[in-house]
């Protein structure tokens, strides 16, 4: 395989996470709700996807309980949000620290059982690569976007979602349900989110580790924010921020004398510049967004 | 009193007793899982966070960090503003202090003055970056919390960075990523090796000093009126965009002032700073009810918790990432018992500024 094959495959593998988790965060970011609980959510699918995986052996399910696992950690945060009216950020950012608390301990617990019964390391089964060297999940991801894109600008669904993340009352007086529709896309927005949790410890690695998804919800997000809230917007810059991050991966093994922190930084560095200089008030960002309801 | 609002909701209601109770049931089922008889973990937290002269230092020193980083939480979130960038304060207020105190200052300055230096410095790199997310906010509209959020994230690139090349702040002489051992005179005084240092002395003055700022000054009652409703206090007469610059301002200058603190207390920069302690500072500002002066109790808390778990984790072999989950779990038990940050509030207040632009 030659090098720009190896930089394209690296990129998309390195992109499905964050593309994954984007979109989750894209549906719940339109109908209003600003989810920081991004990366405890993905946390959730890496950790109970690689337990499921490893318990049956099949990947299929381990993505499965990745999904309802992710989908769990955000119904909590969308009944402190909806019902106990706690602020967005707050709430977000305590389920980030109980997704690590829980994750970081359950797994040091499991590994401390399994090392002493006699087990050699803690691996679960990964996905397999179906086609162009990705996996299913990759493929899957970059199918999500046309599909997210259809139902938010061309489905009544989607009509009625944007309009509850424009204008809540003016919404539910043209009588949609705003607890509930924001309830649905938080549990979208976590499936997603644990999707992407469980493609870095069943197709990447294979392995959990405590913290192993290391910011890239947060990556995620900023990819929301670049991309101007709109479906194809994100996935392009979660394919750029993939292919940054693979372009690091390259010249580090590569012995070129770049710093990999640069290339780290891009991804915060440039959503930063992009709303200062380019966006202005142009963002895209939905008028209700964040702001309790 | 003028605490932030508390309502009575049924689901709130509801919740805490739950909340609550899982945790209960989530810390015995891990405590079982470990293998360890509850009370013998219990022991080792208590001993391990207060049993000993040295259990105490770590324990003061922790609650130093978490303190100044609360206060800049408490201050911020009292003017309604979703300042979430204690962390990367913190982290950029250390690099600074490194900097100026490795490169910079000369070794014959007396310690007075070289621990003041670079406590200044901390506090004016903390500050700078945290005015940048205030910038942001005041002129180009953009979100205070993704803005602190990504100036988080780079700041701690900044710091792996920094550490990781001699020609930058690393020590020439290690094998392991560090920076270079501080100066003598930047040495602050502490107690035989228990972790215990002269700064921690300085986290009641400074709690003192912001609730008087906060309770019984004109830019206090600003500050205040500016997060219940921006609309109002505009209309009173409040700069509230001036305000706002000046409360991120200060807020960065306590994180960053932290950072420099925890840096001399470490003698030199490492990659493991006190990590996540200004996400801790999050719950430690929101148990003391975003009160200056009650910060300081929940630091202390928070401290004992955090140095605990560490000797739970060495004596018991329970892990030692338990505080997180404990901590989120207290954020969210107090959120659900029905408190209210002022900036909440002021949603439609900020909603009405935005029609007002357009």
């Amino acid at each position: 395989m030659d090098l720009a094959q190896e930089f394209t495959s690296a990129a998309f593998r390195i992109g499905t996470p964050l593309l994954l988790a984007a979109m989750g965060e894209l549906i719940l970011e339109r109908a209003g709700v600003l989810n920081l609980g991004i990366e405890g959510a993905m946390l959730f699918g890496a950790f109970f996807g690689f337990v499921a995986g490893w318990g049956t052996g099949s990947p299929l399910l381990g993505a499965a309980a990745a999904l309802l696992a992710g989908a769990a950690l955000a119904a909590l945060l969308a009944v402190m949000v909806l019902r106990v009216k706690a602020d967005q950020i707050v709430a977000g950012m305590a389920l980030n620290l109980a997704a690590l608390g829980i994750t970081g301990t359950a797994y040091r617990a499991l590994e401390n059982h399994f090392l002493r019964s006699g087990g050699a390391s803690l691996l679960a089964p990964t996905f397999a690569p179906v086609l162009f060297e990705q996996t299913l999940l990759t493929w899957a991801a970059l199918l999500s976007v046309p599909l997210v894109w259809y139902y938010l600008e061309r489905s009544e669904r989607g009509l009625e979602l944007r309009a509850v993340g424009e204008n809540p009352a003016a919404a539910e007086a043209s009588g949609v349900n705003v607890s509930a529709c924001r309830f649905k896309a938080a549990l979208a927005a976590g499936a997603f989110a644990g999707l992407g949790g469980a493609f870095l410890s069943l197709s990447q690695t294979a392995s959990f580790s405590s913290n192993c998804t290391n910011g890239r919800g947060f990556v995620a997000l900023a990819a929301v924010v670049l991309g101007r809230y709109s479906a194809w917007g994100t996935a392009a810059a979660c394919l750029f921020f993939g292919a940054a991050f693979a372009a690091r991966d390259r010249f580090q093994a590569a012995g070129w004398n770049v710093q990999p922190e640069v290339l780290e930084m891009l991804p915060y560095v440039l959503t930063l510049l992009a709303l200062v200089f380019a966006l202005r008030r142009r963002t895209g960002a939905p008028a209700a967004l964040g702001k309790p309801y | 009193m003028s605490s932030p609002e508390r309502r009575t909701d049924s689901a709130g209601a509801f919740l805490w007793p739950i909340l609550i109770l899982g945790v209960a049931v989530l810390l015995a089922l891990i405590v079982m899982a470990c293998g360890v008889e509850p009370r013998a973990a219990f022991a080792a937290l208590a001993s391990g966070a207060a049993g000993s002269s040295i259990a105490w230092g770590q324990t003061l020193a922790s609650m130093a960090v978490l303190c100044f980083s609360g206060l800049a939480i408490a201050l911020s979130f009292r003017a309604g503003i979703f300042n979430i960038g204690a962390e990367g304060q913190f982290v950029v207020g250390a690099i600074a202090a490194a900097a100026v105190g490795t490169k910079l200052l000369p070794e014959a300055l007396p310690w007075p003055l070289g621990v003041s230096v670079l406590l200044a410095v901390g506090a004016a790199a903390g500050a700078g970056w945290s005015a940048v997310a205030g910038a942001m906010k005041r002129w180009r509209g953009v979100s205070e919390v993704i803005a602190t959020l990504m100036l988080n994230l780079i700041a701690l690139i900044l710091l792996h960075f920094t550490v990781s090349y001699p020609y930058l702040l690393r020590d020439p002489g290690t094998i392991e990523s560090k920076g270079s051992s501080l100066p003598a005179c930047a040495a602050l005084p502490g107690w035989g090796g228990t972790g215990f240092h002269a700064g921690v002395f300085l986290t009641l003055p400074a709690a003192l000093v912001l609730w008087a700022i906060v309770y019984h000054t004109r830019a206090g009652l600003s500050l205040r009126a500016a997060g219940l409703n921006p609309v109002a206090a505009q209309a009173c007469g409040i700069p509230v965009e001036r305000v706002r610059m000046r409360v991120f301002a200060l807020s960065g200058a306590l994180a960053g002032l932290g950072g420099a603190l925890a840096l001399m207390a470490a003698g030199r920069l490492t990659k493991s700073l006190y990590p996540d302690y200004g996400y801790m500072a999050i719950a430690v500002a929101l148990a003391a009810n975003l009160h200056p002066l009650l910060v300081l109790p929940s630091a202390l808390i928070f401290a004992l918790l955090e140095t605990g778990s560490k000797a739970m984790e060495r004596s018991a072999g329970i892990p030692s990432e338990v505080v997180y989950l404990i901590e989120g779990l207290v954020i969210l038990a107090l959120l659900s018992r029905g408190l209210r940050l002022p900036g909440s509030r002021a949603a439609a207040g900020t909603a009405a500024e935005a029609g007002g632009e357009a």
